[in-house]
This record gives C-alpha cells, structure tokens and sequence, in this order.
C-alpha cells in the first residue's frame, strides 16, 4: 500500500473522533471529571511505593493541588477561544499541573522521581488525552441534542423541511402510538408556546420546544427507543458501552497509535528515548501481529465481535503484557525500577489503556449508530402537523404586544447605541473610556435585530409614539413645552433621554404609571420622569447609564412618595 | 512627559492592568530572567534551577489571578487606581522573588539570597507588567475605537441606504407633483392671460395685463427650471464600504517596519541593570549602562539610514541593523567588557547579543505594530467623519426635496397658482358678473401680486 494511502486510511479512520471533539476541550466538566484520573496516575504511576499507605495519601493530596493549579485557566478558557487555543491550552495545562506536583512533593517530603521538565511534558500530554477524551465523550452525550435542536430550529424557521425528513422509516412504524405522540407533543408545544413565550426570540422559542421534547417525549418515548435498539448514551450509559463491546469491532491498533506519544513518554521516563522508542515498536509490532491472529480465529471460528473484541484484550493482557516487561527489563537501567514495580507499572499501563480503548470503541459506536436516533425522530413527527402548530405559535407570538415592546426597546438601544458612538468618534474617543466604548459595542453585538432609523425628527411626535407603543402595559403622561414641537437641534438626545428613562422606569422598575415633564430655560432641556415603580439599583452598568453619564451628566435618580424620580439636563 | 504619563494611565489601568494576554508576554520573559539568575545562585543543576525559578513564577501567576478577580475585578468596567495597579505589579514581585528563595533555601537547601532575589523580581514584575499593561492596552484601545468605527460605519450606511430610497422616492412624487399639477395650471395661467389681452381695455389694465403675462411666463420658466433641476438629480447610489472598515483584524505581521530606539534604550538598560545588579554589583551596572549608550548609537545611525532608505532596500538594511548589533555585542561582551569592567559573573558573549538583538526587536516590533494601527485608525476617523458629512449633506437635500414636495402639494405655491387663476377666470368666464374696470384692476394687480409670491416660493425651494 503506498504511503499516501495509509496516510488517507489512519485519517479516515479518526473521523469518527474528530466528529464528536467539542470546539472548546478545556471546560470546567473535564476539570472536574478528570480529578479522579489525576489522583489514580499519581498514586500508581507517580508513587514509588504504592503499598504504603500513607505515602498514598500524601500523592493523593499532591495530585488534588497540582491539580487545582489549572483553575485558575479554566476559568479563563472555559467557553471562550478557538478549538485550537484550547489544544495548546490542555497540553498547557497538564505541563502545569506537572510542575506544581514535582515543586509541591519536596513540601509534602516525599519526591517526585522524575526531573521536571520530564514530569511537565508527560503531565501535558496525559492532560491533552484526558481533556480530548472527556470532550469526545461530551460529544457523544451531546450531538444527539444539538442534531435535535438544529432540526426543530430548521423547522421553526420554516425552511424547507423535505430534505430534513426522510420517508424511509415512515411506512414501518405503527400509526397508533405515532398518533399520541403527535397529539402530545401539539399539546406541549402549544401550552409552551403559551407558557415561555414572554421574552424570547423565535430561536429561543425553538429551544424551549427543544427542552419540552427533552423533558417530556423523549423519556416517554424511551421504550421505542429500546425496541429500535437505538443508542441512546443518556439513557443507558452502561448498556452502550456493553453494547459497543458487543457489536462494534474495537479498533484496538488505532488506538495504540493515538495512545503512542503518551506511552513513548511514560517509558522514556525510566530509561533513554531510544530505548523506549524501540520499546514502543516492538510492542506496536507484537499488537499488529495479535490483532491479525484475532481477526483471523474469529473468522475461522465464526464468531461475532464480542469474542473478537475479548480475543484483542486477552493477547492485550496476556501475550503482550509480559513479553514487553520482559524485554523491558533487559533494556531499562533505572536502578530504582525493581521488577515488581514494572510488573506493577504494566498492570496500571494496562489497565488505563483497556480504559482508553474501551471510550473508543464506544465512540465509534455512537458514531455508527447515532443517525438511526434522529431518523427516528423525524419519521415520529410529520412535517405537517409540526410546522402547523409552530407556525400558530410563532404567529400568536408575532402579532402579541410583547414582540413590539421588544422591537422598540431593542430599537431604542440601537439608537442610543448609535448616538453614543456618533458622541465619541466627534470627540475623537476623549468623551468615553475604552471600557465604555467596548461595553456599548458588546451591547451592539447582542441585538441581532437590524438598526431601523425613526422617521420622525420632531421630538413630541416621536414622544408621541412611545406612548402608543407602551399602551396596554403602561400609562405614559408626557408634559412637553411647544420647543419641542418642531425639529430642534439635540431634539435626538432629548428624545433619546426621555425614551431610556420611560424604558427603564417599566423594565426595571415595573412601573405603571410613568409622567414626563420636559421645560426648557435659557437653552438647557430639563428632563423629569416620575413613576410609581420601585428604585431598582443594579450593580451592573447598562447602556441606559452611559447613555445618561455621556449626554446628561447630571442625571439623578432617587425614590420618594410616588415611586421613582429620574431628574436631567441636556443642552437644547 | 505628563500628558504620557496621563495616557499611560489611561491604557494602562483598564482590563490589561492584568490579563491572561499580558500575563502570556510577560512569563515567558520573567521565565528567562529568573534562569539567568538563577544560573549564578544556584549553578550546576539545571532541574533545581527549573523548580526554583517555576516556584517563583507560579506562586506570583496565582496572585496575579487572584488579584485580577478580587482587588482588579472592576477593570473591565472602569480605569483603576494607577498606584493600586503599581502594588499589585510590585507585590508580584515580592511574592515570586520570596517564593523562589524559599524553595531555594528551604526546600533544596542552597544558600540564601533574599535580598538579591526579591529586588531583582520587584525591579522586573514591576516594569515586565507595567509594560505588559501598556501593550496590550495600547493595541486594546486601538482595536476598541477601531470597532466602534466599524460599528458607527454600518449605522451610517444603514441610515445611507434608507434616506436615498427615500429621497428617490420623493423625487419622483415632486416630478410627478410639478408636471401633473403645477405645470398645467401654469399653461392655463398663460393662456388666460394672452386671452385677456385680446380684449379691449384701458392702457393701464393693459399694462397690468402686459405684467401679468411677463410673470405667468417668468413662473412657467422658474417650474420648467426646477423641475430640470430635480430630474437632473441622480439617483443616490448606496455607499460602498470601505475596506478599512470590512477588515476586522489586525494585520499579525511581527517583522518591524521601525527601529525603535527610544524603547530600545529604556529595555536595554532596565534589562541590563536588573541582571548586573544581582550578578555584579555597580560594575556590572556601569558595563550594562556602557553597553546601552553604544547599541543606541548604533540605532540612532541605522535609524537615520533607514529613513533615508528606498522601501526595497529596508528589509536589507533591518537585517543588516540586526547582524551588526549582534556583532557589536558580541565585541563589547568578549572583549571590552572583561578589560574594563572585570565582572565576577560576565553573561556569555553569544546569549548577552541574542538577548540584545531580541531586546531591540520586541521594542521596533511593538512600536511598528502600535503605527500601523495609529495610521490605520487615523484613516478609518478621517473616511469616518467624511461619511458623517455625506449623509448630513444628504440629509440637508433630503430635508428640501421635502419641502418641495409639501409646498407644491399643499402648500403657499400650490394656493398662490390656483388663487391667481380663480381671480382670472372671474375676469373671463363670469358674464353674470358686472366688473368694472377699477375691478379689473384690482383682480389683475392681485393676481400678480400672487403670481410674484408664487416666483418667490418657487426660488426659495431651488434646488
């Protein structure tokens, strides 16, 4: 076979990992998940004496803080930056984790047997499969939800759903149950249309609906899962992973390869880096010539997988187990290194990478399998019915007042937005901090709606039209004196001002009765908003409050017998 | 010197006053430092070098954290304390240089040097995060005002886009307005008058009529001239974005364009100073010193050069500046310097000119980067506030074309045109009506007075 060939085989082969590796790997689930990992490794490949109990405790306190030592960078990484920051970042992380261990064990009086440059760079790498491992696992448990939530946002956004539902399965299922499922999940639908509606965009509508599947039809429906033999990781953990022992073939050598850096590393720890390479290879060698004599029993014999599978594990244990200590014992020099330890160091080598192989063999069983799951799906729910109880629903919802409170207050904070910026590049930035401006911008990056500029320059008739746009929720009385019935100059900040003083009286303050009384003395604009909400004071800085701070320095609010007073000036 | 200070203060304190970026600068260089030192303090064991200097190095990245999100956890929000900022810089680095000698001393049991660890770590950490700060703050507000241009960009073209549909729109209605309208009113209002004339009447009525005639056509002319006017106005094209504004990161070219010599200087004999001091006392500081003034010689003649230099030549003569700080060092270090200075501790030749060649191009780097994106950024203000212009030039026309629309609508010009035609029609078509001549008159003087009222509308709606 030529070399570019193998190359395409080996790639092809880790897709199916690659498909379940989450973007980001270094979260706060995989810190905490691999705590456990963190104190074996130290205890049984760190410890040199794994039969005294107290230095056993003294390496699990050890691992415990070396491995809160990368906190402080998960805190930082944790759903933030590229898929390949986060790459660096975990092998970063491990070769961190290893420093702190080898610095801390002189304190705890007991030493870490390797130099640390050493320990950095075999800790970083166990941390970089540690991380990936339980990101792919992440992935396995989670591409079946977000496979389900693109499925239904398709819906909701109307697209064209033939190409989403297939008809393959349609004709086999049994109408009945289809039919309660259909009837139950209109009603669900529709009562969380009703339910979740205020406050939400049509995507998060989607993912409401998504988490009434999640809660309701999915548990229900979890017998016909089982009879469709699906897998189903969230059900059943334990009987996926039997069920991939079973059924999938373990790519055993694959995952010899992958495992490869890490076990050159561990090896080389005791002995010279060629030495361990050759190590390596010969174990690489000895495994490629087991898995063919596997493969071939099996065949011969006509077995299923299963037996394959425990074939790979058995010549795992126990042909290539021994002949690799043996060997190593004739080429390692490492005087420390008696021959219980290695055997011991075997056992624990062994056993993780029966571990690793076993995630997988369960990965890739998930893979093969996790289509058949959303097809299910599909063909449990017609587009039909579907699209017309959303379509009600996002209709319902469109049409509700609440959708136009929500356009004009996300248009309000655009215009106030762009006025803002308008005020700092005039002043060529000197008016607003850097912070400010970044805070006004990230504000801007979290309306998606589109900046629409409001037609009407006067500023009572634009006043005017706030005031229609609230009715129903709130009683606004606007007092404005006749300067304003025509366009004026700053006519757009004043608008602005008392706009962001009526919406934040009714968003924060849940007034319900607002009056503004708006006079103008000697080219100042004097700006009063009463309420009878309450006087909500918030600790986090709005748009609202750099809107006031940039174009009304002296803007007060304080509470008295009515509610809520919000005072200002602006030059007219 | 205080107007830097106050905008040193102002990059300088705000979410960069500690942040995992500036943190990833300045390691790497503490890191390097802390070896170097400890190379003397505790020589011939490379893996207890490590662990002391990572002990240090460690310990003051978790103050750094925990100072970032206790103390300096409002820096996202607003600017700090500059001297709260300086504490937290220096307090670093008494905790990396205490931590080092305690794992020195205590731990590995080599031979105390507090006081040369800790001032060395204060002298660094302060300056390395100070720098680190300003950095990252610079480029931070850069990309700041940058991305607000971007943002105000597309609320302007937003708003572009919007007033020119508009403002097509109300040119067709104001032609529409002034050739279905005004235009037949005013062929009425003509021939009304030519009609007049035909009948026999006094001299003066005559005159008046005469006038009525020459202001029915001036009128006829001031419409046919405006509504030229309005058809010749092109159809505003919505505005193109610059690429200015369409590109949003920056450029990561690292290779200098600019050799800086002042930073240059300032690294060089910070650097310097705080590794002789601990290696060799005042000798090793007046040798660093020395060394300092020579290479900003050299910088300042290549500086000069460079200048003057074509643009192909540049790149030769950057790498050539490169090459012959490194040769000059070289000489300096292995010869001059151990005839001179007579240093217990010298640094070797070859790691003091990589380190000062790598001090020269950190500095010339950031400087060019921090230019490019000062020229860029003044390019993306000055098309910025030109756009802002454009569109409150359009707004102004837009504004006008309005005007236009309302008066010949509903407005003076559309009633002074029908008031002077109604008067007109009195005089031709009313037999009931017995008018007498001073009646005449009096309708003909109005009707003109009207038609003059209705030429000045029309002027003043001029486009």
């Amino acid at each position: 076979m030529k070399p570019n060939l193998i190359f395409i085989r080996i790639k092809e082969s880790f897709s199916p990992y690659r498909s379940f590796l989450q973007e980001r790997v270094v979260t706060w689930e995989a810190f905490w998940g691999t705590i456990p990992l963190s104190v074996l490794i130290a205890i049984i490949f760190i410890n040199p004496d794994q039969f005294n109990f107290r230095n056993s405790l003294l390496w699990t306190a050890i691992a415990l803080i070396s491995h809160a030592s990368m906190a402080p960078f998960v805190h930082y990484l944790n759903k933030r930056f590229s898929g390949r920051v986060h790459l660096i970042s975990a092998f970063a992380l491990g070769t961190i984790k290893g420093s702190v261990l080898n610095l801390i064990a002189p304190v705890f009086l007991v030493t870490d047997p390797l130099p640390i440059y050493f320990r950095a760079l075999n800790s970083g790498l166990v941390f970089l499969y540690l991380f990936v491992m339980v990101s792919m696992i992440k992935g396995v448990w989670g591409k079946f939800e977000k496979n389900l939530r693109d499925f239904l946002v398709a819906l909701v956004s109307n697209k064209s759903i033939a190409q989403l539902i297939s008809s393959k399965n349609r004709d086999q299922i049994d109408d009945t149950p289809r039919q309660d499922a259909i009837a139950k999940l209109g009603k669900l639908l529709e009562d969380s249309l009703a339910k979740e509606s205020d406050g939400l965009t049509l995507i998060q509508q989607a993912e409401a609906i998504d988490r009434v599947i999640a809660k309701n039809i999915r548990p229900n429906s979890s017998q016909r899962w089982k009879e469709a033999e699906l897998i189903w990781p969230r059900i059943h953990p334990w009987r996926v992973l039997r069920k991939s022992f079973t059924e999938t073939r373990s790519p055993f050598f694959l995952l010899l390869l992958m495992i490869t850096p890490l076990l050159l590393t561990g090896r080389s720890a005791y002995g010279s880096l060629f030495n361990s390479i050759l190590l390596q290879s010969i174990s690489l060698v000895i495994m490629y010539l087991l898995i063919n004599l596997a493969d071939w029993i099996s065949i011969r014999a006509r077995k299923d997988t299963r037996f394959n599978n425990l074939l790979y594990i058995l010549f795992y244990v126990v042909v290539q187990g021994p002949i690799i200590v043996c060997i190593g014992f004739v080429l390692i020099t490492d005087a420390d290194l008696t021959i219980t330890r290695m055997v011991l160091l075997q056992i624990g080598a062994t056993a993780a990478f029966i571990g690793f192989a076993a995630c997988g063999t369960m990965v890739l069983s998930a893979y093969e399998e996790r289509d058949k799951a959303l097809e299910q799906l599909r063909s449990l729910l017609p587009e039909e019915k579907l699209r017309e109880i959303l379509n009600a629903g996002i209709n319902s919802n469109a049409e509700s007042e609440y959708a136009q409170y929500l356009h004009a207050e996300v248009q309000a904070q655009l215009t106030a937005s762009k006025l803002l910026l308008l005020k700092a590049a005039d002043s060529d930035f000197s008016s607003m901090s850097t912070e400010t401006t970044r805070q006004v911008l990230e504000r801007i990056d979290h309306l998606k709606l589109p900046y629409k500029k409001k037609d009407i320059r006067v500023p009572e008739f634009r006043l005017n039209e706030l005031v229609q746009t609230w009715r129903g929720l709130t009683r606004i009385k606007m007092d404005l004196p006749p300067e304003l019935s025509q366009t004026c100059r700053n006519g757009e900040v004043i608008s602005q001002l008392i706009e962001e003083s009526v919406i934040n009286a009714i968003r924060h303050g849940k007034a319900k009765n607002v009056r503004v009384i708006v006079w103008i003395e000697e080219e100042i604009c004097h700006i009063e908003v009463q309420d009878d909400g309450k006087l909500k004071s918030t600790k986090k800085r709005g748009l609202g409050t750099t809107f006031f701070e940039v174009f009304a320095p002296d803007w007060k609010l304080k509470s008295n017998e009515n509610g809520t007073l919000a005072t200002m000036t602006t030059p007219f | 010197m205080k107007a830097w200070l106050q905008h040193f203060k102002l990059v300088s304190t705000g979410r960069t006053a500690v942040s995992m970026p500036s943190m990833v600068l300045y390691l790497p260089l503490s890191f390097i430092f802390a070896l170097e030192r400890e190379f003397v303090l505790a020589p011939n064991n490379l893996n207890n070098q490590l662990k002391i200097v990572l002990a240090g190095e460690l310990t003051s990245f978790l103050f750094l954290h925990i100072s970032a999100v206790t103390v300096l956890k409002n820096r996202k929000l607003r600017e700090q304390n500059l001297f709260l900022c300086l504490m937290v810089w220096a307090i670093t680095g008494v905790i990396r240089g205490f931590f080092s000698e305690f794992y020195a001393s205590s731990v590995l049991n080599y031979q105390s040097y507090a006081a040369n660890r800790i001032l060395t770590s204060v002298l660094f950490s302060t300056l390395g995060l100070a720098f680190a700060a300003y950095s990252f703050g610079s480029t931070y507000a850069i990309d700041t005002k940058k991305s607000a241009l971007r943002s105000l960009n597309g609320f302007i073209l937003s708003e572009n886009a919007d007033l020119n549909a508009k403002q097509s729109a109300m040119k067709e209605e104001a032609i529409i307005t002034l050739q279905q309208s005004l235009v037949p009113k005013v062929i009425q209002l003509q021939n009304l008058t030519s009609g007049l004339k035909k009948i026999d009447t006094s001299d003066a009525l005559q005159q008046s009529l005469h006038s009525l005639e020459e202001q029915a056509q001036h009128l006829a002319y001031q419409m046919r001239v405006n509504l030229d006017k309005l058809e010749s106005i092109p159809n505003p094209r919505t505005g193109v974005t610059s690429r200015l504004f369409i590109l949003s990161k920056n450029s990561p070219a690292i290779w200098p364009t600019k050799l800086s010599v002042k930073l240059s200087i300032l690294f060089l004999s910070i650097g310097g100073v705080i590794v002789h001091i601990g290696r060799n006392s005042i000798s090793g500081l007046l040798s660093s010193l020395f060394g300092s003034v020579i290479i900003g010689g050299v910088l300042l003649i290549f500086e000069r050069l460079l200048q003057k230099a074509r643009s192909d030549f540049k790149q030769f003569l950057f790498i050539s500046t490169f090459v012959c700080l490194f040769v000059i060092q070289y000489f300096y270090a292995s010869r001059l310097v151990p005839e001179v200075f007579k240093l217990d501790q010298p640094l070797n030749p070859w790691y003091s000119s990589a380190k000062i060649v790598f001090a020269v191009f950190l500095a010339s780097s950031f400087l060019s980067y921090l230019d490019r994106d000062t020229s860029i950024l003044k390019s993306m203000i000055d098309q910025s506030s030109s756009s802002r212009e454009v569109l409150n030039l359009q707004k102004n026309r837009y504004e006008i074309l309005e005007a236009t629309n309302t008066s010949t609508n509903q407005g003076a010009l559309q009633g002074q045109i029908s008031g002077a035609l109604l008067s007109l029609n009195l005089l031709t078509k009313d037999e009931d009506l017995n008018l007498t001549r001073l009646n005449a008159a009096d309708i003909i003087d109005n009707a003109n007075i009207l038609l003059t009222n209705a030429i000045l509308e029309i002027k003043k709606l001029s486009l």
